[in-house]
């Protein structure tokens, strides 16, 4: 089973190189990625070719999420290639508490591109990483979900439950 | 698949599926009226609605002469919460990023 991949892209009004800077350091990360709570944001960083980073990031409910990063490729304000893990506090990979049959390990690759005038962009790309069969599923529906056009009939359907 | 969460997603994947949901969602029709606006064999009409039923997304009432279907929201209101949560944590983080982005050069959002 081929799974196709879930992409997420933006448009900043910010260089590439200040994109790549906040985007891949910890201490700016703890500013996006945590805003109402930076210092509660944990982060053991070893950004090169086969390091990892390890991270938690507290919630709106105080319940930190930690998570695990390591990293494939990296070329500086280009393109890095990362596999994503959910974990426990102790960095051990686990599953997703709402969806226990969410992909383990994501494959993601981060591509950073000029877009000139100041403006830079993010594109990210998920695919599922030595996933399992349930894996691949749960990951294909929620892309079907995310990004298959269906969002308007599920938000119809939403509609009818909230009418309930 | 035992996870709901991904029986739900996998009932959810197909368009057809999908198009007897939203008619479910304006009352309880028989197998024969959902499968009315497709050009598809009973047999593959009643796969469907199979489908939907194990993923616990339809209910039919057994005793009844035509056992009407019924939307059964429970694995909605679940799939929603997840989809909203994921939602949040992508489009979130991207949100936060350009917000961040802004402040640090004082300037607005770029769309």
């Amino acid at each position: 089973m081929t799974t196709a991949p879930l992409t997420f892209s933006r448009v900043f009004n910010a260089p590439l190189a200040l994109l790549w800077e906040v985007h891949t350091s910890p201490a700016h990360q703890a500013n996006w990625l945590s805003p109402g709570n930076p210092a509660g944001y944990q982060s053991r960083m070893d950004f090169r070719v086969g390091g990892t980073h390890l991270y938690g990031m507290p919630g709106p409910d105080g319940a930190v999420m930690y998570g695990r990063q390591v990293f494939r490729e990296i070329e500086p304000m280009k393109k890095i290639v990362l596999v994503q893990s959910f974990t426990d506090k102790d960095g051990n990979i686990a599953p997703h508490p709402m969806a226990p049959t969410w992909p383990r390990e994501m494959l993601s690759i981060n591509e950073y591109e000029d877009m000139g005038d100041g403006k830079s962009r993010l594109s990210v790309t998920w695919q599922p990483f030595n996933a399992t069969e349930t894996e691949e599923a749960t990951f294909d529906g929620a892309r079907g979900g995310m990004q298959g056009g269906w969002d308007h009939q599920f938000d119809q359907i939403s509609g009818y439950l909230a009418g309930l | 698949m035992t996870d709901p969460l991904s029986t739900t997603l996998a009932a959810l994947a197909d368009p057809t599926r999908r198009a007897m949901l939203l008619r479910l969602a304006e009352g309880a029709a028989t197998v024969g009226e959902l499968g009315a606006p497709f050009a598809l064999s009973q047999p593959a009409i009643s796969k469907h609605v199979k489908v939907l039923e194990r993923a616990g997304l339809i209910r039919r009432a057994r005793a009844a002469q035509f056992r009407p279907c019924q939307l059964d929201p429970a694995p909605l209101a679940q799939l929603s919460d997840f989809m909203a949560h994921f939602r949040a944590v992508t489009e979130g983080q991207l949100d936060q990023l350009e917000t961040y982005l802004a402040a640090l050069q004082n300037k607005g959002p770029a769309r």
